[in-house]
């Protein structure tokens, strides 16, 4: 069984990642309905 | 693994009853279009009669199982935390209305812009050939010389209602949630958590609701794979042949991507062996005992045979046709290759017609995408994801906001494998079949199969149930919805009504009235092609370069 501790002792990182993606991913659609207006 | 006696079973689940749909389409299909002749091209119920019967068989035969699944589901629920069964409550609330839109869009005619391929030759061809009777190449259409093997099966079913219909699809949508599902649990985790992430992430990616309701057929073609896959690990060598060899032939390019990835896992196999990699597994959480390396090793080896048994009943009328006419089994690439049909003038304007069909449809891989230079491959990583303008991107359309979350993670755990010197297949499989697309068309929809798999790979790793991560998952759901929503609700409350479909059509179920008398070698002549909806032979007299050829 490969042991994987190392990285979920820091769920931490796994959640920064988490809300960076998203938040680029909702900017970025954000970014383009806007493009529509302008 | 599971126990000996679940072998050979895969066909009596009810996951893989897609699978059944098509094998009993795929055999009706010859009856209908040698035996039964109806006319007008019109399927008889034999296939659906056929694929009702088994499915009540088979729900009836798993009951036991359906029950206990359900009880067993109730009571994982019941042990959750209070803020994991909020984001099941909310994730299943937010399915279930794509579902019903879903539901709703497949018992629509095919009329939507994004199924102008469906038109133009998938409901098209086989249609035209069960109207004329015969297997014989259309002579004007150069996607009659593609491998038809999964159109051919659906035809029974798509053609049995009075206008064409495209519900069979529904099937395979729901068949590859399960699928998927059955994947995530083969791949080391049986909780329920997990397996609804799996499913939620599925209906979370953009690039899945956009063909949700649809008539194409890239949710099967991904639903073959997946099926293979888990029946191959569940041991039914059987079944996983056919779903494979369905998958193998559905396109032209997949012969040649199924070559490049195998060879290239092969040739890595052998370099890391030597290198040290000892472990080997399917995802990043199972190592397989040497039993289980040897049990499927076996597997492997019965497959060849399988796959050659099969291709010759599923592929072979398609690749034989498409030698015949245009000298390569797998049009359009290379033609003129095999020379078995002396007739053939290359002097002609038909065979000058099929090479530049041949080349046209080869440079649309270029239409796609920011090309192919580094720079272009790292933007790509995130700009499938997104959109550019309205709701496209250069690569077709996005691919949604599940991939990235789970791209990360992938991208870490493959990373961690290969420094602890383990093979990890399904990850390198993801990877070769990424690199093959890289150097195919830029389009997301030929995605589904790696990200679907960075889904199901990366699930059974991940044990922190994180709240940001949920909240990412309803928001995934949350758009996807609503992109499904708008892209369908202009056809709410037009079932039934003839102004749903495209002008074209229209003019076509008119014409139907005054052509329903002719006769099966007489055709009429029209302009254009995506003619699904006529119910008499049609003869397309204006070269247009790729689809219409000169004769």
């Amino acid at each position: 069984m490969p042991d994987y501790k190392s990285y979920f002792k820091r769920p931490a990182v796994w959640d920064v990642y988490t809300l960076a993606v998203t938040i680029l991913y909702m900017l970025w659609k954000v970014k383009v309905i806007l493009a529509r207006f302008f | 693994m599971e126990s000996k006696s679940y072998f050979g079973k895969i066909f009596l689940r009810v996951s893989h009853l897609p699978t059944i749909l098509l094998i009993a389409g795929y055999l009706s299909y010859w009856i209908e279009l040698y035996f039964i002749r109806k006319k007008g091209g019109a399927a008889s119920p034999f296939a659906f009669i056929l694929f009702a019967a088994f499915s009540i068989f088979v729900l009836f035969h798993r009951r036991r199982h359906i029950r206990q699944f359900f009880s067993w589901f109730v009571q994982e629920y019941k042990k959750q935390e209070k803020i994991s069964k909020y984001f099941l409550i909310i994730s299943f609330g937010l399915i279930i209305p794509i579902i019903i839109i879903a539901f709703y869009a497949h018992l629509l005619p095919p009329h939507l812009i994004q199924e102008s391929d469906a038109l133009n030759y998938h409901f098209t061809l086989p249609h035209q050939h069960l109207i004329s009777g015969s297997f014989k190449h259309i002579r004007w259409s150069s996607a009659d010389l593609f491998p038809l093997p999964v159109q051919f099966a659906l035809a029974p079913y798509w053609f049995v209602t009075e206008l064409p219909n495209k519900f069979p699809q529904f099937f395979f949508l729901i068949g590859l949630v399960l699928v998927a599902v059955n994947l995530v649990k083969q791949l080391g985790n049986n909780n329920v958590f997990t397996m609804c992430l799996m499913a939620f992430s599925i209906f979370g990616s953009h690039f899945l609701g956009i063909q949700i309701g649809t008539a194409m057929l890239d949710i099967v073609l991904c639903y073959l794979l997946f099926a293979a896959l888990d029946s191959f690990l569940q041991g039914d060598i059987l079944a996983s042949a056919v779903e494979f060899t369905f998958f193998l032939w559905s396109k032209s390019f997949m012969p040649f991507q199924v070559f490049f990835i195998a060879l290239a896992m092969l040739l890595l196999f052998f370099i890391l062996k030597r290198a040290g990699f000892k472990d080997i597994g399917w995802g990043f959480t199972e190592i397989n005992s040497q039993d289980n390396k040897r049990r499927y090793l076996a597997l492997l080896k019965k497959m060849p045979v399988l796959l050659i048994l099969f291709t010759v009943l599923i592929g072979g009328p398609f690749l034989i046709k498409s030698a015949y006419y245009s000298g390569t089994p797998l049009f359009p690439f290379m033609p003129g290759i095999i020379k078995i049909n002396k007739n053939i003038d290359k002097n002609s304007d038909a065979w000058r017609s099929i090479l530049a069909s041949s080349e046209s449809y080869v440079s649309k891989k270029d239409m796609y995408g920011y090309g192919r230079s580094p720079v272009a491959f790292i933007r790509h990583l995130f700009l499938i994801a997104v959109p550019e303008e309205g709701v496209n991107n250069r690569y077709d359309y996005p691919v949604g906001l599940p991939y990235l979350l789970f791209a990360g993670p992938f991208l870490y755990f493959l990373f961690f494998s290969l420094k602890k010197k383990q093979f990890v297949i399904l990850p390198l499989f993801i990877i070769f079949y990424w690199i093959s697309w890289w150097f195919g068309s830029h389009q997301t929809r030929f995605l589904y199969i790696p990200i679907f798999l960075i889904i199901a790979v990366s699930l059974p790793a991940i044990k922190v149930k994180s709240k940001i991560f949920m909240a990412a998952i309803v928001i995934s759901l949350l758009t996807t919805g609503m992109s499904v929503f708008r892209a369908h609700r202009k056809d709410f409350g037009l079932l039934g009504k003839i102004d749903i479909l495209r002008e074209k059509d229209r003019r076509i179920v008119e014409m139907n009235k005054r052509y329903s008398g002719i006769d099966r070698g007489s055709a009429i002549s029209l302009d254009y092609y995506d003619v699904a909806y006529a119910k008499f032979p049609v003869n397309v007299t204006k070269e247009e370069l790729p689809w219409i050829l000169s004769r």
